[in-house]
């Protein structure tokens, strides 16, 4: 529930209630005109009613004062003249009623009225007793013929006339005032039905909010009580959680006093949680340098300082409660209230004596490796180049050797007989020996040393071309057959890869069955290298010698099948120069099938597929 | 055929390899005075004329082995093409090595032929048949 929302709904809240009195003002405003305005109708009702009667009552005056008058001109006796006189004491009186009555706007219209009706009646009354005093005074005839003028006739007709025009004005402007009053009403009405509707509306919304309100109030309510347990738990978990950790684990409030310590805390310090509690940080955590026993500062001044996490410099100390020293490693971090201000230190350390000890162990043991390995470097390099330069000096007394037995041969043939050449034949053959030997430790040294041939694409099978020219000799004398598939090219020293199949094709030759050889090499894609395969129909080699067949000097026949015993370790040695393995699978008798791997070949090189 | 026998200079320390190069020259049938000079430094002065060697006459060919004790054949050779009157002797250069060293390319040496020495004793003797054909070119050039 966020609070925009509900200051959103108090609103709405209020704007309806505004609403619905302003629309209840407005009934009551209303209705109050409409009843004033019906008042005002009624009233000139009752006071149309009222002209109606006043005129009545004044023309039936002048008509009692006319037949009066008439009565006594006719027999001029004073008993005529006696309604005659009421009638005309009543006449006035009824003609000032007349201007008082009705509304204000119309009043003063029928006194402009009655006041053009006053002569009128003044003009009859004056007839009137003008022809009772003329039959006093002149007798019947001359009154009667003031009557007979008509002039008293035509004057009633004009009174008459005003009155009824009194009574119109006085009757249109009651249905004026009637019309209006009922217009009042109906808009009243309206308003009154259109008015309740909204507040029934408002009203409905009003309820609504409210029960929205409630309803979100109690969900706030739930949801204080849910974070109010929860927080309950998790403090029951963090103090959990941190009793178990693995490390030291010491927290502290915003002065830099401590308020807990875990397991691990108390028995790496020494102190126990109930003693070191309040207790100022630097008291149960004190640290100092390794090598200088010099005091380091703490920690947690500076976090409460920087406001960020810090670690604390190698070669650092803690000096337990008992006095016991113990190298440890940590960190400490600012715990920060929801406002962001720091209310305390969290400080977690672990001794690190075990670690340090098997650092200090794994160091040495790699400085003795180094040393040893650099050692062992050395050596095979002397080696090396002590195989190299023997076997190459000692081919200088070895080819006198050589030169001098071949001289003695070729000078005395006849004359060394029986035992003397004998001597020369077995010098002959220990120095031809001697020689070959000489040239495949040559050889063999060479493949180690960085030549100054270049790394270039070197295709394979121009080597196995050359290596075939190489080999015609043999080739030609077993009447063997050697064939390949397509090889791949690939990134090399062309004089190691001439060395490594030359070898295994010669041996093939020379390890032959009785049947005529065959020698087959093929190219297979492997982990982005190849391997490549000889596979020759000899007479096979027994499994417990395809491990020794590849070292130096190392032969399994005797002088029957020629060789140095040098040819397969040449052959290893190249193929571990190129990072690669070389194994053999065989059984007696049933040919060799020598394999060798170039890792990393096909980058850059045209393998064969499949 | 010349009459004369050839000027042979031999720069070499082995004297078993001084007794295989006559044996090799006689047998392919050359004339020739051999002067042996078995260390560099005794070939400096021969080629500068100093003490011993103040009247020498100017060789033929020489064959040189690259391996000396002292001042190796190189030196030697460089001193050679150093001084006039020896410019445009030819010169042989023998070594018990396969491979032979770099710095004989260069041209200012003026290698006439680079030989390493034979494993074999027909193919050593052989030598004295290439000898033959350097001098028979010789002496027809100079005969001209």
């Amino acid at each position: 529930m966020n609070p925009t929302q509900g200051r959103i709904s108090q609103t709405t809240e209020r704007l309806s209630l505004a609403l619905a009195g302003v629309v209840v003002i407005a009934i009551g405003f209303f209705a109050y005109a409409s009843n004033r305005a019906f008042r005002v109708s009624v009233e000139q009702a009752d006071s149309t009613h009222q002209v109606v009667d006043t005129t009545n009552a004044l023309l039936s005056a002048l008509k009692d004062a006319e037949t009066g008058q008439r009565g006594f001109l006719l027999t001029g006796e004073d008993r005529y003249l006696e309604p005659y006189r009421q009638a005309i004491a009543q006449i006035p009186p009824e003609l000032e009623k007349l201007t008082d009555i009705g509304a204000q706007p119309n009043r003063l219209e029928q006194k402009q009225r009655v006041d053009r009706l006053r002569p009128l009646v003044k003009s009859k009354l004056d007839e009137l007793s003008e022809t009772i005093d003329l039959r006093r005074s002149q007798g019947p005839d001359a009154a009667l013929a003031v009557v007979r003028t008509d002039r008293g006739k035509a004057v009633m007709d004009q009174i008459r006339d005003g009155c009824a025009e009194i009574e119109a004005a006085s009757y249109a402007f009651a249905e004026q005032q009637t019309v209006s009053a009922r217009a009042n009403a109906e808009r009243t009405a309206f308003i009154a039905v259109g008015g309740s509707a909204g507040i029934f509306v408002l009203l409905a919304l009003a309820t609504l909010t409210i029960e929205k309100g409630t309803r979100r109030r109690q969900e706030l309510i739930a949801a204080l009580e849910d974070r109010e347990s929860r927080l309950r738990n998790s403090s029951d978990w963090l103090r959990t959680t941190l009793s178990s950790i693995g490390d030291a684990v010491i927290t502290t409030d915003g002065e830099g006093r401590i308020t807990l310590l875990n397991d691990v805390a108390q028995s790496v310090t020494g102190w126990r949680q109930e003693d070191a509690a309040g207790k100022p940080l630097e008291k149960v955590f004190v640290i100092c340098n390794e090598d200088t026993g010099e005091g380091v500062e703490n920690p947690v001044s500076k976090v409460l300082r920087e406001g960020r996490v810090v670690g604390l410099a190698n070669h650092t100390v803690l000096v337990a409660k008992d006095g016991r020293r113990v190298p440890i490693d940590d960190c400490a971090a600012p715990i920060r209230a929801g406002s962001g201000k720091i209310d305390g230190v969290v400080l977690v350390f672990r001794d690190i004596t075990g670690r340090k000890e098997s650092e200090e162990a794994a160091l040495r043991g790699i400085a003795e490796l180094r040393i040893s390995n650099a050692a062992l470097m050395r050596a095979n390099e002397d080696l090396n180049r002590f195989t190299f330069a023997a076997s190459h000096d000692l081919q200088e007394p070895l080819r006198m050797i050589t030169s001098y037995s071949q001289l003695l041969v070729k000078g005395y043939r006849g004359e060394l007989g029986g035992e003397a050449g004998k001597c020369i034949e077995f010098i002959t053959e220990g120095t031809r020996r001697m020689r070959e030997l000489l040239a495949d430790l040559l050889d063999y040294t060479r493949v180690a040393a960085e030549d100054e041939q270049p790394i270039e694409a070197v295709d394979l099978n121009r080597v196995f071309k050359k290596t075939l020219d190489a080999c015609k000799g043999p080739i030609d004398e077993t009447g063997a057959t050697v064939t390949s598939d397509r090889l791949p090219t690939i990134q090399a020293r062309e004089s190691h890869f001439l060395q490594l199949f030359q070898n295994l094709i010669s041996n093939s030759l020379k390890y032959r069955s009785e049947r005529t050889p065959h020698v087959h090499v093929s190219a297979e894609k492997e982990n982005g290298g190849v391997r490549i395969a000889f596979k020759d129909n000899g007479i096979g080699i027994a499994p417990e010698y395809h491990d020794q067949i590849f070292g130096v000097f190392k032969r399994l026949h005797g002088k029957t099948i020629p060789g140095t015993g040098i040819g397969l370790a040449i052959c290893q040695r190249v193929v571990h120069r190129y990072g690669g393995e070389i194994w053999v699978e065989s059984k007696v008798n049933e040919g060799a099938a020598f394999y060798f791997t170039i890792p990393g070949a096909q980058k850059g090189a045209t393998a064969h597929e499949g | 055929m010349r009459g004369e026998p050839f000027r042979i200079l031999l720069v070499e320390d082995n004297r078993a390899d001084v007794y295989l190069m006559q044996k090799a020259m006689e047998d392919a049938g050359v004339k020739f005075e051999l002067t042996v000079i078995e260390d560099g430094g005794s070939a400096l002065e021969f080629v500068r004329g100093n003490g011993q060697y103040g009247g020498r006459a100017i060789p033929h060919l020489a064959v040189i082995d690259l391996s000396l004790p002292k001042t190796d054949g190189i030196q030697v050779l460089e001193a050679i093409r150093a001084t006039e009157r020896f410019a445009g002797m030819r010169v042989i250069v023998m070594s018990s090595s396969a491979v032979p060293d770099p710095r004989l390319k260069e041209e200012h040496l003026q290698v006439t032929r680079y030989i390493p020495k034979p494993l074999d004793l027909d193919e050593f003797l052989g030598i004295g048949a290439a000898i033959r054909g350097l001098l028979e070119g010789y002496a027809s050039d100079s005969e001209q």
